[in-house]
């Protein structure tokens, strides 16, 4: 009994020495050396493994993109506040005056991580791919294409009909070049996890729900980038050991900070807490086909009922702001500004109601997914208004799965969601939101046909002054509808080792690594 | 009955029991509102595809179907191919078990180590200074939950004195040593505490039993009669408790591997739930269940080593 005892107790004694020692080398390094120098790896700690390294897979979100977006390159990107579009691996471009043609001009001596220059045949697959993939997520980004004939120095896009954010949609991170011979050489389903790109990175380690370590792309078109060899995405699955692990220096970069762990980080003083624009807006999602709201007057009602700013600030804190127009802010000239919050009046809401013939309270489901904090408290908060403004709100909670059932189905009578924009242009949000064919206008069931009509009109004119007028239409009409009630936007909340530079997030959620470094002195 | 027909009977008796779990996992899995190749897939796929991906991943055949092909899965251990990481179940089974095994094996030596000392002495020593305050401790540590704990440990351990990780798993065999103590030393504060009121109480009513007096009578020395007569009949109790707390740690894992980020089965069981990837769902029910049973199998048997008595 007591021989294995010892055994534990040194086992254990060696553990905490061998960590200890490990943090207190790393400080006497740091100390010895004394002039500046940049960590060899960085780590960056997140909630969720990718699923898959394609981003033209079945699924494809945060934890895909951010890595994906290390690997590959397309033709053109955004700039850093997300609002421009700049040259990537096109050095420029011309459009045709019909709108139908594009050209871009290849920067010269691209290659592939492997060493194989790219080619004229690499981006045709690649584009075509994105549009005929049928498992693809993101299938619909390339559906305007029409056909793409590429040479070693020039890609040229034909389209089935003009499409104004076509140049946008070529900055989605499925719009990029991979390598046809690889995918040749591996197959479908090996390509999915085992990715090839022009990106300063590459694969190097996939420890599946664990971590993927990449490193620096030796044959990155850019000299002297990416600035640090290794990146690693650490799966850490809690929220608060993700901080802690921050503050212990085993990680040096986490995104999706709750907003009510920021104060907390804000105070060490060995982290930097950093909130970057974003287009991540909540959204009160009303079912047009089930009563109460199949009645507009419900829905415009309802509107008074909400305090936007209490939500807001309840949730988001000084991070976010109650928000009145579907598109975002950080989508700049789209932004419909005349739209303005609804004043927050509960009487108002239920004589709306009776006015309408309802006798009060009006009953009503918020369905919602469980385990999200913040779903549950916006939903919570929403009852309390709502329940003094005449509506008599319960909220279920089902999983991921049964709530996806539940909304695809239009068998909900309210819920949640979320958006993020994928690009910088209006149309996605606007096509999830009108077109009923995409997904029944957001699962709210209206089929506006006038409103949807002015959104494919939207994305087909070329005219940009007008569009954005279009867009501005678009949004006052889905605010008079009140079908989906835009409730608040935030910001995108990091956290960082105060030694990390150069960190910079895409109001799209999406970080490009390859200029941040970690001073270890 | 001889000890190796009661072993064969109750090995028996496990058979039933498991080809019931199975029936009941598939049920609950499969009835259950929500389309995994819809959530797979994501909202923005188109229905061709999703009923593309529901052909392909057998959805769409009749129920006893795919019972059947599950239930043919188990006895071959192939458990299938997980939805959401495109791997063989029985591959990722085989990489998290040790993780799992090797946290509650520290645990229970962990809570050994604390237990069985605190336990004792406070019995030996009832209602003295040391028996209150280790039966106040035990009070507090039972009434602290284990996700609290392991984040006080974690501040304290990691972010204040930085001598181990805040959760990982790390690369190496000491880096996962390291990455075990804390979650190892929170199951064992719980089980522990449980523990110490036992082997406590078991000690103060033994102690007064009759051999015990007689033992002394005989004039064997105090040392031989607490090692022999005391601690040896503590134990009896104790294993059944313990066979208990094991198996209460697996399913604790399920909180504790997803708190410290350790990639066991159980943080698996909690992302395969959320994710509806049912393949790897129906596989680790069916491991959970199977683990608890064969630990009863164990404890019975146990039972007879330590116990002359026992027969069976």
């Amino acid at each position: 009994m007591k021989k294995p005892l010892v055994v534990l107790v040194v086992l254990l004694g060696l553990g905490v020495v061998g960590f200890a020692q490990g943090s207190q080398e790393s400080k006497q390094s740091a100390q010895a050396t004394g002039t500046p120098k940049n960590s060899d790896i960085l780590v960056v700690g997140r909630l969720n493994d990718a699923a898959y390294l394609d981003p033209n897979a079945p699924t494809v979100g945060g934890a895909e993109v951010n890595v994906t977006q290390q690997i590959y390159e397309g033709l053109v990107t955004v700039s850093d506040d997300g609002t421009t579009i700049i040259p990537c691996l096109a050095s420029d471009w011309t459009i045709s005056d019909d709108g139908l043609t594009y050209t871009f001009n290849l920067v010269p001596g691209v290659k592939f991580s492997d060493g194989t220059p790219v080619t004229g045949q690499d981006w045709e697959w690649s584009l075509l791919r994105a549009r005929d993939l049928e498992t693809s997520a993101y299938r619909f980004i390339a559906e305007a294409i029409q056909d793409v004939k590429a040479t070693d120095n020039q890609v040229v896009i034909t389209l089935k009909y003009p499409w104004a954010p076509f140049l946008a949609d070529l900055c989605c991170f499925n719009m990029v070049v991979g390598s046809k011979a690889h995918y040749d050489a591996v197959g479908e389903e090996a390509y999915l996890n085992d990715p090839i790109g022009t990106g300063p990175y590459m694969l190097k380690e996939w420890k599946k729900e664990n971590y993927i370590l990449l490193e620096a792309n030796p044959y990155y078109r850019v000299a002297g980038l990416p600035k640090t060899k290794q990146l690693k995405f650490q799966v850490i699955s809690d929220d608060n050991t993700r901080m802690m692990q921050l503050q212990a220096g085993q990680v040096d970069i986490c995104g999706d900070v709750p907003f009510t762990l920021v104060k907390p980080l804000e105070s060490d003083k060995n982290v930097t807490v950093q909130i970057f624009p974003s287009t991540q807006i909540r959204y009160l999602i009303l079912n047009t086909t089930k009563t109460p709201f199949s009645d507009q007057k419900v829905r415009q009602a309802l509107v008074h009922g909400i305090d936007k700013q209490e939500i807001s600030d309840l949730v988001a804190g000084e991070f976010g702001a109650p928000v009145a127009a579907l598109v975002s802010e950080a989508e700049g000239k789209w932004f419909n500004s005349q739209l303005k919050v609804a004043d927050y009046d509960p009487e108002l809401c239920k004589k709306m109601l009776q006015d309408a013939g309802y006798t009060l309270p009006v009953p009503f489901t918020i369905s919602i997914r469980s385990g999200s904090a913040i779903y549950e408290q916006i939903a919570t908060l929403l009852k309390s208004q709502l329940d003094k403004a005449g509506f008599d709100v319960t909220i279920e909670q089902l999983e991921r799965a049964s709530i996806s059932a539940k909304y695809t189905s239009l068998s909900h009578q309210a819920t949640i969601l979320q958006w993020i924009d994928d690009i910088t242009d209006p149309s996605g949000i606007t096509g999830w939101t009108v077109d009923y064919d995409q997904c029944d206008s957001w699962y709210t069931g209206l089929n506006d046909v006038a409103l949807d009509e002015l959104n494919t009109a939207a994305n087909r004119e070329m005219d940009e002054t007008k569009r954005v007028q279009m867009y501005y239409d678009i949004q006052q009409k889905v605010y008079d509808n009140a079908n989906v009630i835009p409730l608040f936007r935030n910001g995108f909340a990091y956290a960082y080792d105060k030694n990390v530079k150069g960190l910079y997030v895409s109001p799209f959620s999406v970080v490009f690594y390859k200029n941040v470094i970690k001073n270890v002195k | 009955m001889n000890q190796l027909n009661y072993i064969i009977k109750r090995i028996l008796q496990i058979i039933p029991v498991l080809f019931l779990t199975t029936v009941l996992i598939f049920l609950m899995i499969h009835l259950i509102p929500g389309d995994p190749a819809r959530l797979m897939l994501g909202e923005k796929a188109t229905d061709s595809a999703v009923a593309a991906l529901r052909e392909k991943m057998g959805l769409n055949e009749p129920l006893t179907t795919q019972y059947f092909t599950y239930l043919k899965g188990l006895l071959t251990f192939d458990l299938g191919t997980s939805i959401t990481y495109q791997r063989p179940v029985s591959q990722m089974l085989l990489e998290r078990i040790p993780v799992t095994l090797s946290l509650t094996l520290l645990s229970t030596l962990l809570s050994l180590l604390i237990s069985f000392p605190l336990g004792y002495l406070a019995g030996i020593h009832k209602d003295g200074p040391g028996d209150q305050i280790v039966r106040g401790s035990a009070l507090v540590a039972i009434a602290m939950p284990s996700f609290w704990v392991a984040l006080l440990l974690m501040l304290l351990f990691s972010v204040h004195l930085r001598w181990l990780p805040a959760g990982g798993w790390g690369s190496t065999p000491l880096q996962h040593l390291q990455g075990l103590i804390l979650p190892a030393l929170t199951q064992a504060i719980a089980t522990s505490a449980i523990l110490i009121r036992n082997i406590r109480n078991s000690v103060v009513e033994i102690s007064v039993m009759d051999y015990v007096d007689f033992a002394r009578s005989k004039g064997i020395s105090e040392r031989t009669v607490r090692d022999n007569h005391i601690l040896r009949n503590t134990l009896i109790s104790t294993v059944t408790l313990l066979s208990m707390r094991i198996a209460y740690m697996l399913g604790g894992s399920v909180i504790l591997e997803t708190i410290y980020s350790l990639p066991g089965i159980g943080k698996l069981m909690v992302d395969s739930i959320f994710g509806r990837d049912y393949v790897v769902v129906q596989a680790l029910v069916f491991l959970f269940a199977f683990l608890v049973l064969v630990i009863n199998l164990l404890t019975d048997i146990l039972y007879s080593v330590l116990d002359p008595r026992v027969r069976f």
